[in-house]
């Protein structure tokens, strides 16, 4: 099965694995078509860069098509485990190239799901090597990143 | 020849590879005013040498001209031959930054009085000041008939005077940021130079269009701070890219000439940092001040077709590195902003003193995502330098980046060291708490041991005290002295102990010492003005023995206030190893070195704390004359 079947699939996927849930996005937030609770299938994770929030994604993230589009799904929960009360506009999804110093062609979009689920669309990753994928979170007067790695073959 | 080059860009390539660049034409065809056929334009026919921080200039009705020497606080009249008239304003002025002409007088914006001052040529005096109520910061002029605009960059608007200096109001607050100069258009109207971009405003303040955008090719612009105009044509200073490009009314690039001066004091044409940009009545004369080299260039018109815009120019690629005005130096790292590229360049020092600097990394480079920069100005090592502040002075942000370096490894180029942490709005922290008249522009910063955050913001003349939380506590501004706030504070350093905080301010000529205990906080604690040796103080660093290390960046002197009082003095203006040009930021390692931010000669200097060479560092051409002194020659250095 294709990465890009299987990204297509997921949300069919997690609803069959019950994944389904109540809960109403933040105000302002924009409601994407989601699943509502994916949570299950994000077993990644890592703190952010200063330690603010904990940001997990689903590992197919990390296994992106070459130069096509490609969207994944992640959450944000406080260090209690709380999901984030933030939109999906004090969000940025990024991905650059270190070495290359240069990112993405493309400026992708954030769309929230139930409370702290969020999914990014339109990323692209046009170049084969080493990617830093950057989650800007913003609340209040603070921006806070956090990042995971990927290598393109 | 293959038929795909086409002949022009085979010309260039031979012209680039041969180390001549792309000359505009040489004096001898400059033209005389009105000859048929000058169109453009380009050559270079006089320089004006030995000015003090020439910043803008203007054409007086004559053809003569004025300039403003910012460092001497005066005008300079010249002749349209060149000849020296003398000067305007002595005593009258502190930093002026803006001039305009008129039959008789000048009117000159007094920057760090906050006023227009209207000079007569009879005598020379101020006849009248005005706008001191309605102006914060202001810098270019333009006049038209009875108007007089005011590019207000405090105030980020344009402010209207008449002649006699009444107050007429303001226009484009909604649309201008930091607008540092300003133009009348012959169809009504006014044109702005505000950041990357050239604003079109109505004669009623709309918005009718805009132009223009950061960058190094053709029709983008870097730190651009001068426009003038003759007929529908707008001429702008693009400062950090070391050209003048001229646009038609609607923003299309028509032309542009000038090249990046490479060797030092190189002239003749070649452009180094120009400020401004002045254009005859005629059109037929464009002065452009320099002012790291104090001097003002004169360009003429040429004959022939108008000349386009070179299609290898987009070849040039990533701006050559200089250092800025900031830099910071923590145990074996030091961190040094790179301002046309909007990045910050980590180096290792563990080779000093017998090699270079390493750079292992840069962050940022331009751009308003976390992690990028509009202007990065100051610098702060939190703790043992594996956290870097970085103040963004257009966002009005503080970035914390995590180095994530390990204090043993191999020295090696690593892009992965640096790790975004946060930014920091700090207009949003102030807000409602804490409002400020204008808004929020870190010029520097300094973390306390105790996690407190002091912020020079330099549109506000303060400092900004900020909990570990990020609540405001304070505003140190000077006023514990009556009548005495900061001009232009220009650098903040806690003293060993953390108990006070030096504020270097550049235009008052002094530094001051607050307290920074919560219960004392901004409380004066001293004042040094060096017995009246500062003109414009900016670097400052604590030696050993308590001493005390000021750089002076109109003088080119380094002054130090020994343990016991006495103020001794080296440096000066030049290029050779016991000479600094402009020095800036300045900081001891743990083995005593000193390293100071000789900004004038785009070089890093290692001295001892008495001041004396140890090192150079940073492009070849500047470095050469203080490391290898037996190969230095005067003439070398002449335009």
């Amino acid at each position: 099965m294709s990465l890009d079947t299987r990204m297509r699939l997921a949300p069919f996927l997690l609803a069959l694995i019950g994944c389904g849930g109540e809960g109403a996005a933040p105000a302002g937030a924009e409601q994407g078509s989601m699943p509502e609770q994916v949570t299950a299938a994000l077993e990644r994770s890592a703190a952010s860069n200063g330690g603010g929030f904990v940001l997990r994604w689903e590992s197919a993230a990390e296994h992106p098509p070459l130069n096509e589009e490609y969207s994944f799904a992640f959450r944000l929960e406080d260090s209690d485990g709380k999901p984030l009360a933030i939109g999906a506009d004090d969000i940025v999804v990024d991905a650059r190239m270190p070495h290359h110093g240069h990112g993405m062609n493309q400026d992708p979009t954030v769309t929230s799901g139930s409370p702290g689920n969020f999914e990014v669309r339109g990323m692209r990753l046009h170049m084969t090597g080493h990617w830093e994928v950057y989650v800007d979170v913003r609340q209040g007067p603070v921006t806070e990143r956090a990042e995971f790695v990927l290598g393109l073959d | 020849m293959p038929h795909s080059i086409p002949h022009q860009i085979l010309i260039s390539l031979i012209l680039v590879a041969a180390g001549i660049g792309f000359p505009a034409a040489s004096a001898q065809e400059a033209t005389a005013p009105g000859e048929d056929g000058a169109t453009h334009l380009g050559p270079h026919v006089r320089t004006l040498h030995g000015l003090e921080g020439p910043v803008a200039c203007a054409y007086g009705p004559e053809g003569d001209l004025f300039v403003v020497e910012q460092h001497a606080d005066r005008v300079h009249h010249f002749a349209a031959d060149g000849s020296d008239l003398g000067t305007l304003g002595t005593g009258e002025l502190l930093a002026p930054a803006g001039i305009v002409a008129e039959p008789g007088r000048v009117f000159v914006s007094d920057s760090g009085g906050a006023r227009i001052l209207r000079l007569d040529l009879k005598d020379g005096d101020a006849a009248l000041a005005f706008g001191e109520k309605q102006l914060h910061q202001p810098r270019g002029l333009a006049l038209d008939g009875g108007r007089l605009a005011v590019a207000d960059a405090g105030h980020g608007r344009i402010a209207l005077f008449n002649r006699d200096g009444a107050y007429q109001g303001a226009l484009g607050e909604e649309h201008l940021k930091r607008p540092v100069d300003v133009v009348f258009r012959p169809k009504g109207g006014l044109a702005v130079l505000d950041g990357e971009s050239v604003v079109l405003l109505g004669a009623d303040g709309s918005l009718e269009g805009s132009f223009g955008a950061w960058g190094a090719f053709p029709g983008l612009l870097s730190s651009p701070s001068g426009l003038a105009i003759h007929g529908e044509r707008l001429f702008v200073c693009d400062t950090e890219n070391h050209r003048v490009q001229v646009f038609d009314s609607a923003g299309e690039l028509q032309y542009a000439w000038g090249l990046h001066a490479i060797r030092p004091r190189e002239g003749k044409g070649k452009l180094h940092y120009p400020a401004h940009i002045a254009l005859n009545a005629a059109g037929d004369r464009a002065a452009l001040p320099e002012p790291l080299d104090g001097r003002v260039q004169i360009f003429a018109r040429a004959p022939g077709s108008q000349p386009e815009v070179d299609p290898l120019r987009a070849l040039g690629g990533k701006p050559s590195a200089h250092y800025g005005y900031d830099w910071e130096v923590s145990g074996n790292l030091m961190a040094a902003v790179e301002p046309e590229s909007r990045r910050v360049l980590v180096y290792d020092l563990r080779l000093l003193p017998d090699d270079n600097p390493v750079q292992i990394t840069e962050l940022g480079g331009y751009g308003s995502a976390l992690g990028l920069f509009l202007r990065p100005t100051g610098l702060w090592f939190d703790g043992p330098g594996r956290h870097l502040i970085v103040c963004d002075g257009d966002r009005g942000t503080l970035t914390e980046v995590r180095l994530d370096l390990e204090p043993e490894a191999k020295l090696a180029w690593d892009p992965f060291l640096p790790r975004i942490v946060r930014s920091i709005e700090l207009g949003s922290i102030t807000g409602n708490a804490l409002p400020r008249p204008f808004p929020i522009t870190p010029r520097d910063v300094a973390k306390h041991s105790d996690g407190r955050l002091f912020v020079l913001c330099e549109r506000n003349n303060e400092v900004l005290v900020l909990s570990p939380d990020l609540e405001p506590l304070g505003i140190i501004d000077g006023s514990s002295e009556p009548g005495d706030p900061f001009l232009r504070p220009v650098q903040i350093q806690f003293t060993p102990d953390g108990l006070s905080l030096w504020i270097v301010d550049e235009l008052a000529g002094c530094v001051r010492r607050f307290d920074t205990r919560p219960a004392q906080l901004g409380d004066l604690q001293e004042r040094i003005d060096a017995d009246g040796r500062l003109v414009r103080p900016y670097g400052l660093a604590q030696g050993p023995k308590d001493s005390l290390y000021l750089a002076d960046a109109a003088t080119s002197l380094v002054h130090v206030r020994e343990s016991g009082g006495k103020w001794t003095s080296f440096g000066g203006p030049g290029i050779r190893h016991n000479e600094l040009l402009s020095p800036r930021a300045m900081g001891f390692d743990r083995e005593e070195r000193l390293y100071v931010m000789d900004h004038g000669n785009h070089r890093g200097m290692v001295l001892n704390a008495k001041g004396e060479f140890a090192f150079a560092f940073g492009p070849r051409l500047y470095t050469k004359p203080a490391r290898l002194p037996h190969t230095y020659d005067p003439e070398d250095y002449v335009e």
